[in-house]
């Protein structure tokens, strides 16, 4: 398995936002940076993973959909990162499976929030409905929580269509050392 | 790395799990069918899915041990499932990771189109407002919309 080990030197792009690339990576050694729009004007780090805080990894999404990436990640220190492909996957991580538990914990988290808020959302349009066949005054939740899905539609909006059917979730494990591109 | 195993068998009929059941763990079938039921034993009773050998159930037992959220039920006699929980998950890793990463494939998915609805539905809002703000008409288009996101509000709100 060690001998899938790739050196970065500081400065080097590991991968860049967009690219097909179906594995992840197992930080070693060094600091990594995630950034979208690297390189440009917009250019936003979102996070910096530490091989010293111990089992991080990051690029998973990858590995389990082959999705293009939803961010670039470069090395911000001399870096080596044990590359693992879904076919190596399962013998790599038998003896650490709690790390698997913990990505598809934090898919389900996603999946449970994102549920939520779709039905908020639906919420909202339910009582735009209803405001305007009873000529009602709308809620106080409705004036407050309305903001919230404008702002998202902005952000998100944009994303959807750059990457064509995908949006970037900075998502970071419980313990804080993990990132995961969740488009 | 010795893979202890926990084989279950179940008669016909018999109920594997409980909606609402607290739960710890995912199932493996290794022979006969599993039926998945929303509401059983009531009158909206639906069956969801029915699941033969070497398919997998419960496994967001496994991930988050939230309570089930629907009813498991052997559909043939001496349906013998495998329980797998987070002890024995790094064997079953080894042994089917291939089964681990089709869970993440679908989880995967899953988010991919609750984020394309999502954005939707906040286009919706958005454009509703806009359109209320300047006291314009809604066009047909958002009305369409409008009503596919309350209809859906309504009837789940209702359970």
């Amino acid at each position: 398995m060690e001998n899938n080990i790739k050196t970065f030197a500081k400065g080097e792009v590991i991968f860049l936002e967009g690219a097909m690339e179906s594995c992840m990576y197992d930080l070693k050694k060094g600091k990594v940076g995630i950034y979208t729009n690297y390189g440009k004007p917009e250019e936003k780090l979102l996070t910096e993973l530490n091989a010293e805080q111990g089992n991080v990894f990051f690029g998973e999404m990858g590995m389990i959909d082959s999705m293009a990436r939803s961010a670039t990640a470069v090395a911000t220190e001399d870096v080596e990162a044990c590359v693992i492909t879904g076919r190596e996957f399962g013998e790599y991580f038998k003896e650490k499976p709690e790390v698997v538990l913990e990505i598809m914990q934090n898919m389900s988290k996603r999946i449970r929030a994102l549920s939520k808020d779709y039905l908020d959302a639906c919420h909202a349009v339910a009582e735009m409905v209803d405001t305007e066949k009873t000529g009602k005054e709308k809620s106080n939740w409705f004036k407050k929580a309305v903001q919230k899905f404008i702002e998202d539609y902005m952000t998100m909006a944009e994303q959807v269509e750059v990457q064509s059917t995908s949006y970037y979730y900075d998502c970071f494990m419980g313990s804080g050392n993990m990132w995961m591109d969740l488009y | 790395m010795e893979r202890k195993r926990e084989i279950q068998t179940y008669k016909k009929g018999q109920v594997i799990f409980k909606e609402g059941d607290k739960a710890d763990c995912m199932y493996d079938i290794r022979w006969g069918s599993v039926g998945i039921y929303a509401n059983y034993g009531t009158k909206e009773e639906k069956l969801l899915t029915k699941l033969s050998v070497e398919e997998f159930f419960g496994e967001m037992g496994l991930i988050d041990c939230e309570p089930r959220s629907a009813t498991a039920v052997a559909l043939e006699k001496d349906t013998r499932v495998e329980v797998i929980n987070k002890e024995c998950f790094g064997a079953f890793l080894e042994e089917c990771p291939t089964k681990v990463l089709v869970i993440m494939q679908h989880m995967s998915h899953r988010l991919r189109n609750l984020t394309k609805d999502y954005v939707e539905v906040c286009g919706t809002v958005a454009e509703a407002v806009e359109t209320e703000k300047s006291g314009k008409e809604k066009s047909e288009g958002l009305q369409e919309k409008m009503k596919k996101f309350n209809d859906f509000y309504n009837k789940t709100a209702q359970k």
